[in-house]
């Protein structure tokens, strides 16, 4: 009985063991939840071209994933290819990811975004796509209200339309001028880039390093919180993301939401044309110079792990692919409704006009891309959020929160890196 | 005795073994844990350092308080309604009662996230929607703001725990001899007086069991928190559980977690053998 157990034992170990230098399972960690039937796609037309390339992809996204791939670490599961957000996150995973740096996806990255997935100058993450941030506006509103929104070029003109927008809110239809979706705290990082990343003029590395966060443009900053706080839905703490987007903005309740171009997929499928017709977006005045832009940047970054290292090839093979190949690149901007984070691509293929927008934006010179992504780990949900939700409901004064969201920041932020 | 002694081990071993290896194991380890800077991938050792640090926490001690406020509502509401609940469905025995059983356990039987979003719907929703149809302001925002908020997750925890402790009363209420009733019957008694005089100090066991599972229920509560108000408006419904998980998986603090975990067990603790001694003496 033992020697037959032995012996099912070892043809079972000899089985695998012929099998793993033929046939290779990549296991793929994927933190965007609604881009995963994409990724399935991108899996099945790959292993189509590479039989022996099997891609295995794990999607834990809204809140958990960070925590899912910590477990998928810990329990010494470590999967091939990761997908990170932000500095703080690949700063944890630096020990298991790999110099990136001569792939061939890697050469053709937009340099504004390159310092994104920088750990200890080896560049270990390359960008997912490339996200606008600032105003997204429904064209069709701001047309009936005969407002030209090439006009609005600086902050006083903007107050001008949103004035003109909340004096007209009944024959437009509005419920209200902003769904600023003030129950989500991630929408409240993602504004407050706008006033903390101008210091770093697109060094992500240095707004990670940094122990303090920037006031330097707190005017603006308070101007426009308090903006949104008269025009906005209410109760504000209860407007969020989901309805924002798909019956506030899609049903033109209002005119403007906090969002950027990953909206897009939403509203698309809500209705076919929908983005093309209804969607444009504007910056915020921060300078107040004339040349103000919506944001460009990439908040989720891939890189490979050190942890199989007869994976590693196959990995890389398949990076190079999805970055480069005209079929992957298809996939990625007509269904994932991505705008590419390569230079070099040909605009014209973009389905949408404002996704070439974007993508002229993001690739121009003058390219900024938001710091939020670098906030210590829980500054956005433990102290950020929960100090300006406070801010929007007056349960606490400008310098207060100030002085909490500097003190917490300090905090976390030295907790972090003192190991 | 019938099995020898090697045999009863040999009976236990397999569970113990497992015991020991999921629970006893990994709660020793996170005891040393708790000692460490711990960010889930590297640790060092630092001491009390953590335990310091926890005491002068004031989100830490906001979450507490807020646990243990919600904690003394919860028990005493649940075991009202839930003892209403039994008296209601074993005063007679027909289909109306037996119906009501199953209706008033449902609840129990979904899950706490589930539950949440159920909530969330109603309070947000349907609130809304009675609160413009017949202009009743209080209803407006239950979830935005953090009295109702709390209010909130007491109401559902009252809900979805009720029934469960129902059947607990109800197993106790048929359990009393009939005899005792007829007697005060009787002698006269009124309906409250044989309730409270016959009934009540009967249902002593009933209590202690209660009292504990509700107690310890609520010192853990987590998943009708976070899908509910996910800690919401501005971290002010923020459970200790809650407080626990964010420190661990969303600030990677995994070793003041850990502290802040070892806190919450030897309060829980505390609190439950303190129950346990009391009733125990009043049912003796």
């Amino acid at each position: 009985m033992l020697s037959l157990s032995l012996f099912v034992l070892t043809c079972c170990s000899f089985g695998s063991q012929k099998e793993q230098s033929s046939k290779i399972t990549l296991n793929f960690f994927n933190q965007k939840p609604e881009i995963s039937t994409q990724y399935q796609k991108l899996a099945r037309l790959y292993h189509a071209k590479h039989p022996n390339v099997n891609i295995q992809i794990t999607t834990s996204g809204q809140g958990g994933g960070a925590a899912a791939l910590q477990a998928k670490f810990a329990s010494g599961e470590a999967p091939d290819i990761i997908m990170l957000g932000g500095l703080p996150e690949i700063d944890r995973y630096k020990e298991h990811l790999i110099n990136l740096k001569n792939l061939q996806a890697s050469k053709n990255i937009i340099p504004a975004l390159v310092s994104g997935g920088l750990s200890n100058n080896r560049m270990v993450g390359i960008p997912v796509d490339l996200e606008a941030y600032g105003w997204s506006y429904n064209k069709a509103v701001f047309a009936k209200a005969g407002i030209d929104v090439s006009k609005i070029t600086n902050y006083s003109e903007f107050l001008k339309a949103v004035q003109k927008l909340n004096a007209e809110k009944k024959q437009l239809g509005l419920e209200a001028v902003f769904g600023f979706n003030g129950g989500d705290t991630n929408s409240i990082a993602s504004v407050s880039a706008q006033f903390t990343s101008l210091p770093y003029n697109n060094n992500l590395v240095k707004a990670f390093k940094s122990t303090t966060f920037s006031w330097k443009y707190e005017k603006q900053m308070k101007q426009y919180y308090d903006l949104i706080k008269k025009y906005n839905v209410q109760p504000i703490l209860s407007v969020k993301y989901d309805p924002s987007v798909q019956d506030l903005f899609f049903n033109g309740k209002v005119a403007m939401i906090p969002q950027g171009n990953w909206i897009i997929p939403t509203l698309d499928g809500l209705e076919k044309g929908y983005v093309q017709k209804n969607l444009g977006m504007l910056p915020f005045f921060v300078k107040n110079s004339g040349s103000a832009r919506i944001l460009t940047g990439s908040s989720w970054y891939l890189g490979i792990t050190n942890d199989h290292p007869h994976r590693e090839k196959a990995a890389k093979d398949f990076i190079n692919w999805m970055y480069t190949s005209k079929q992957a690149q298809n996939v990625i901007i007509n269904e994932m409704r991505f705008v590419p984070a390569t230079k070099n691509f040909d605009v014209s293929r973009l389905p949408d006009d404002l996704s070439k927008e974007i993508y002229r934006i993001g690739t121009s010179k003058k390219a900024q891309a938001p710091i939020h992504k670098q906030y210590p780990n829980g500054f956005t949900n433990q102290a950020l959020g929960p100090y300006m939700q406070r801010y929007f409901v007056n349960r606490i004064s400008w310098s207060n929160l100030k002085k909490e969201v500097s003190a917490k920041y300090r905090q976390l932020r030295e907790i972090q890196s003192g190991e | 005795m019938l099995i020898k002694k090697h045999q009863y081990l040999a009976f236990v071993l397999p569970a113990l073994i497992f015991i020991l290896l999921i629970i006893v194991v990994p709660f020793l380890i996170g005891i040393y844990y708790s000692f460490t800077d711990s960010n889930g991938l590297r640790a060092s050792f630092i001491g009390w350092k953590n335990f310091e640090v926890l005491f002068r926490d004031a989100t830490f001690l906001q979450s507490f308080w807020l646990t243990v406020k919600f904690s003394v509502v919860a028990v005493v509401l649940i075991n009202l309604v839930g003892l209403a609940f039994a008296l209601i469905v074993t005063t007679h025995n027909n289909r109306l009662t037996k119906s009501l059983r199953t209706i008033f356990f449902m609840p129990n039987l979904i899950g706490g996230i589930l539950l949440g979003f159920i909530w969330q719907f109603i309070f947000t929703s349907a609130f809304q929607a009675v609160a413009t149809a017949f202009d009743l302001n209080f209803l407006k925002g239950w979830l935005s703001d953090p009295t109702t908020g709390f209010w909130g997750i007491v109401i559902l925890f009252v809900w979805q725990m009720s029934g469960y402790i129902m059947l607990i009363y109800v197993s106790f209420l048929n359990a009393i001899p009939q005899n005792t009733i007829q007697a005060a019957i009787l002698d006269g008694a009124k309906p409250t007086q044989i309730f409270f005089y016959v009934k009540l100090p009967q249902l002593a066991p009933a209590f202690t069991i209660s009292l504990f599972l509700t107690l310890a229920n609520s010192f853990k509560l987590y998943e009708q928190n976070l899908a509910l108000t996910n800690g919401g408006p501005y971290r002010s419904t923020e459970m200790v559980s809650m407080y626990i998980y964010n420190t661990a998986f969303v600030n990677f603090q995994q070793g003041y977690a850990q502290a802040a975990g070892i806190i919450l067990f030897l309060c829980v603790t505390l609190v439950s053998f303190i129950q346990l001694a009391i009733s125990r003496k009043q049912e003796g």
